[in-house]
């Protein structure tokens, strides 16, 4: 009997139930009310910038946020239909989709319609990617009790963290921390570490999000010919140019 | 502006906003202005429709305004479609103005008129109310 038990807790890991995000998502509550001028729209701690990383969020001129100008004398990378990368897109309120599989969870966007591997087969955090960066960088996951921790590397630094122009470097490593705090609403909290950029590691507040119902993820995709058009006929007029 | 300032009901509108990239920024969210005219052309396009029409002025000089819209997703949620203004419908809506002067506006969910008659649904979702882009 003893031999049994010691058996059956042995493999009780085995049969421990992965949390299941699968299903659309989109943004709930969370970040976005400081008016403080370097406040990030993740909310959470307002970041303390290194000199490089003051001088690339300040060269960044958002159009929305404390420092917001309009976007035709601003510089968003978005103003251009660049890609929005992965932390803008995960704080904007655009739905997406958990997938869940053996060995990966993937994120299908539908901001840009884009997806996003999330390894969960075990395999290390490399220390570098060699074909990056990308504008959705390379993710590797792995479950914490009920907690899905990502981390990121190799994100592309010409993104911007959000639309308030918070800037990282090419150097950074964030990691998510997802979980469910109910059947239909997911938490994460990212953290950046990058010194390059912030002088200790920065955490944003918690980002909620909400199971999307009777709706599916559709595509929305800024065509660069679209914006072109857009800029010369509504976005510079209104801004007098 | 002055096209604007002859053409226009304004009205303290306090509306809370986290507009689209920089909408808050390009228009004043404090004002309404109120625009009678013909539609020129119509964009259905992400991530922003826009709409365009000729507003007669006073001194009898007709003026294209430009007004940005939703994307399709956010307004198919309210009720409208990718034909509901078509070249030459008579519209009537409520825009905030561009905050440079110019004839441009914003209209987000506003108040909108196609020859008389309201085509939203007051869609509920992703599309309800203002600033939800």
């Amino acid at each position: 009997m003893l031999r049994l038990a010691i058996a059956f807790a042995l493999c009780l890991p085995a049969f421990a139930q992965t949390p299941d995000f699968s299903g659309s998502w989109t943004k709930g509550g969370g970040g976005g009310a400081s008016t403080a001028k370097n406040a990030t729209q993740w909310g959470g701690e307002v970041p303390s910038y290194t000199p490089e990383g003051l001088a690339r969020f300040n060269s960044n001129k958002p159009g929305k946020g404390p420092r917001q100008i309009p976007p035709a004398n601003g510089n968003d990378p978005m103003g251009e239909a660049n890609p929005p990368g992965l932390y803008r897109t995960l704080i904007y309120n655009r739905p997406f989709e958990f997938v869940q599989t053996n060995g990966k969870v993937v994120q299908l966007f539908e901001w840009a319609k884009v997806w996003r591997n999330i390894w969960t087969d075990g395999r290390p955090v490399p220390e570098d990617v060699a074909a990056g960066p990308y504008w959705y960088g390379y993710s590797v996951g792995k479950w914490d009790g009920d907690t899905l921790v990502i981390e990121t590397l190799s994100v592309d630094d010409r993104a911007w963290m959000d639309e308030w122009g918070t800037s990282f470097s090419s150097d950074a490593k964030f990691t998510e921390r997802w979980k469910k705090t109910g059947a239909d609403r997911l938490e994460m909290t990212l953290t950046v570490n990058d010194p390059a950029t912030f002088t200790k590691p920065w955490t944003s507040a918690p980002q909620t999000y909400n199971r999307l119902k009777g709706e599916e993820v559709l595509e929305m995709i800024f065509a660069p010919m679209d914006e072109k058009i857009f800029n010369q006929r509504i976005r510079n007029p209104a801004a007098g140019k | 502006m002055q096209h604007i300032r002859t053409l226009c009901v304004f009205t303290v509108f306090a509306a809370s906003l986290a507009a689209h990239h920089g909408t808050a920024a390009s228009y004043d969210q404090t004002k309404v202005v109120t625009l009678k005219g013909t539609v020129t052309e119509f964009m259905w396009r992400n991530p922003h429709s826009a709409l365009f029409l000729d507003v007669k002025q006073p001194s009898g000089e007709t003026v294209n305004y430009s007004i940005e819209m939703f994307s399709p997703s956010l307004m198919v949620k309210q009720g409208y479609t990718r034909t509901v203004l078509k070249k030459g419908d008579a519209v009537e809506l409520d825009a905030h103005p561009s905050l440079a002067g110019t004839t441009s506006g914003e209209c987000l969910g506003c108040r909108l008129l196609v020859n008389g008659k309201d085509p939203s649904t007051g869609g509920q979702g992703r599309g309800k109310g203002k600033g939800k882009q």
